[in-house]
């Protein structure tokens, strides 16, 4: 379930570029979906506001969608 | 409030009678200027009044069947739409304000093309930008319309720095046609005025770009440029270009690769080009940042962006292993640049007197690639070496330009172009010969390239991209991420400790990092440690190649050799870091 609201966020972040069903779906890392800098910014102040924590920029988990959705679970804990 | 154009003078077009746009807009008002605001207001002040190095020359083309009418009505619709083109710059008493007049009137030339109204428009935009704008009288927009055989092309425009910045002109491009074709556009939610009331909100914004700020001049070499200056090539800076499809698709290959950005790749390329040539593992940017990743500034025309500090530890290893760290602070960085600059400068002044030595971060990067990225380069797969070899048959370089004046060291900077690595490098030859620039364009190319193929150590950086590396004479020695000439820093000290004597020793900190104590024989006026770091700093404005000892030992008289100081009686000693209101010597 967090998964799928993290890949919404993922979405809504580029701007409506990924699709949250594309994100769900790569193997690959944020970046190689097309994910710039500026879609980076916006999806860390969306988690940040949808789950009230803190991303911490020095964690090498924004890369994948399962390593910020580790990240996520691990704050809300 | 009123605007006009300059005479026109471009060949191929005649000049029709001006027209006059008269426009109404929602509301006016003042207030203090916008953080954004304040950092290009602070940029023009650094030239002369009238110098139009912050005009931006633009074009706009009109499609369609718009009659000259429905031009200028566009052209009055936009400046009632968006209070930035309808702001100027007063001052206030206790410096400057924003007011923005609620209407007034534009004059706008109308001329007739020969033939080719874009091209005439370009050349045209560029005549109405040569002319500095009075910030406080004029409009910060002039403009010109360009037809053929009577039927309106094209807009020319000159325009402020500080009224639009790039992502403005996207949002003002993307606006134009729907304007010319009368639609009727919802108004922007979020004006100069709405952001500059925001950032005074009651907390204010800014606290973790403060902090950002705050650990990344602790940790900043205080100058990538210290080094001894060399004879300035006249006019002292200069500015190369490249256009290079092969940089971009190396770099797209790299950050696929490392999970990164292509800005993040280029941030860290120049990082560690310029380390490479400057003999430093750690480097220091500033990063121009747009502050649009916010819904409201997104939507918002006007200066948003701000100087960013990025520190990038590029480590022992390769220029591969330094790509994630390095992201992670190039992202950092970007989400940490909406700030109070006078925090910031304050906070600026404290860390330098604290480190002992002005802290210089004239090293700036410009990513203004549209959303930070290339779109349409070339199919070359970046894993085909020979294929990548060839495209780099179609690279160009070229000289940009000499000036001057400009307030950077070293300025590097992607342009707009979408299918290629568009690039610009800009050195200050007082430090840096200009074929620097030129190099390092070559330097960047071969770098990327290169590190698709092969891992590439950060050591070799400067021999894989054809730099020569700086030489330090003899005296010059690293302490913590600086280089310090203790020649220079012990003639610093006798100036200031004159007429008495003085003497400047290096010794262990403690922690096996070498420490500077300067020895002197105490007087009036330079009877603290407090007092003689004061001084020092005074006399070390500036300088970039000297550092304030960390540690004062004052005696009553000097010793019998020169060897001796460590064993003359002391009558005081200390850092002489203790906050006082001499603090402010370095008067940014």
């Amino acid at each position: 379930m967090l998964r799928e609201r993290v890949a919404e966020l993922v979405a809504k972040a580029s701007g409506g570029e990924l699709a949250a069903a594309d994100v769900l779906a790569a193997s690959c890392g944020l970046p190689a979906l097309g994910l710039n800098s500026l879609a980076y910014l916006r999806l860390i102040d969306l988690v940040e506001t949808e789950f009230d924590c803190d991303v911490d920029l020095d964690g090498g988990y924004l890369d994948t969608l399962d390593g910020l959705v580790e990240h996520i679970a691990g704050q809300l804990k | 409030m009123t605007g006009s154009p300059s005479a026109a003078q471009v060949t191929g077009l005649t000049a029709l009678p001006p027209r006059t746009v008269e426009f109404r807009g929602a509301r006016g008002g003042q207030a203090a200027l916008t953080w954004g605001q304040q950092g290009i207001w602070r940029s023009t002040r650094w030239l002369d009044d009238g110098d139009p190095y912050f005009n931006l020359a633009w074009t706009l083309p009109v499609t369609g069947a718009a009659d000259l009418d429905a031009v200028l009505r566009a052209v009055g619709r936009l400046i009632e739409r968006h209070e930035t083109l309808r702001t100027a710059y007063v001052p206030d008493g206790k410096g400057t304000s924003q007011r923005v007049s609620r209407e007034g009137r534009l004059t706008v030339g109308v001329y007739e093309a020969a033939a080719k109204p874009m091209s005439a428009a370009k050349a045209l935009a560029a005549e109405l930008a040569s002319t500095g704008f009075d910030y406080a009288a004029e409009l910060p927009i002039r403009c010109a319309v360009v037809c053929l055989k009577g039927r309106p092309r094209a807009l020319a425009l000159a325009l402020s720095h500080l009224a639009l910045d790039g992502w403005s002109l996207n949002m003002v491009a993307a606006e134009w046609p729907r304007l010319v074709a009368g639609e009727d556009l919802p108004a922007p939610e979020w004006q100069p005025l709405d952001q500059a009331a925001f950032e005074r909100s009651d907390p204010p914004p800014g606290s973790q770009a403060l902090r950002h700020w705050r650990t990344g001049l602790a940790s900043a070499p205080r100058s990538m440029f210290d080094f001894p200056r060399r004879e300035p090539e006249e006019p002292r800076f200069v500015r190369y270009g490249m256009d290079s499809p092969a940089a971009a698709i190396a770099a797209e290959a790299l950050a696929a690769r490392h999970g990164v950005t292509t800005s993040s790749v280029l941030t860290v390329a120049c990082a560690a080009l310029l380390g490479a040539v400057t003999g430093h593992r750690t480097a220091a940017l500033q990063l121009i940042v747009s502050n649009r990743h916010h819904p409201r500034m997104g939507g918002m025309a006007g200066p948003a962006a701000q100087d960013g500090l990025c520190v990038i530890d590029l480590g022992d290893g390769t220029f591969a292993d330094a790509l994630g760290p390095g992201h992670r602070r190039t992202m950092a960085t970007y989400r940490n640049g909406h700030y109070d600059p006078a925090l910031v400068l304050a906070a600026w002044d404290e860390q330098a007197w604290r480190r002992g030595a002005d802290i210089d971060l004239d090293a700036f990067f410009n990513d203004v690639r549209h959303a930070g990225r290339w779109q349409g380069l070339p199919p070359v797969d970046a894993g085909d070496p020979a294929a990548l070899a060839a495209l780099r048959g179609r690279t160009r370089t070229f000289f940009v330009g000499a000036y001057a004046k400009v307030k950077a060291k070293i300025f590097f900077a992607t342009g707009p172009a979408p299918a290629s690595c568009e690039f610009y490098v800009l050195v200050d030859t007082a430090f840096l010969p200009g074929r620097t620039a030129e190099r390092m364009l070559a330097g960047l190319e071969e770098l990327l390239v290169r590190a698709v193929t092969e891992e590439v150590p950060l050591d070799r950086v400067a021999q894989v991209a054809g730099l020569e590396p700086v030489r330090r004479p003899a005296g010059w020695t690293a302490i913590g991420p600086d280089w310090v000439s203790l020649p220079e820093t012990e003639a610093l000290l006798r100036r200031v400790c004159a007429p008495g004597p003085a003497a400047l020793a290096v010794e262990d900190g403690g922690d096996g990092t070498p420490r500077l104590t300067g020895y002197l024989v105490a007087h009036p006026g330079l009877d603290t440690p407090e007092a003689v770091h004061t001084a020092v700093m005074r006399a070390a404005a500036g300088r970039t190649d000297v550092l304030a000892p960390h540690r004062y030992v004052l005696c009553p008289a000097p010793p019998a050799t020169p060897a001796g100081w460590a064993g003359c009686p002391r009558l005081a000693e200390g850092d002489g870091r203790t906050p006082s209101p001499a603090t402010t010597v370095l008067g940014r």
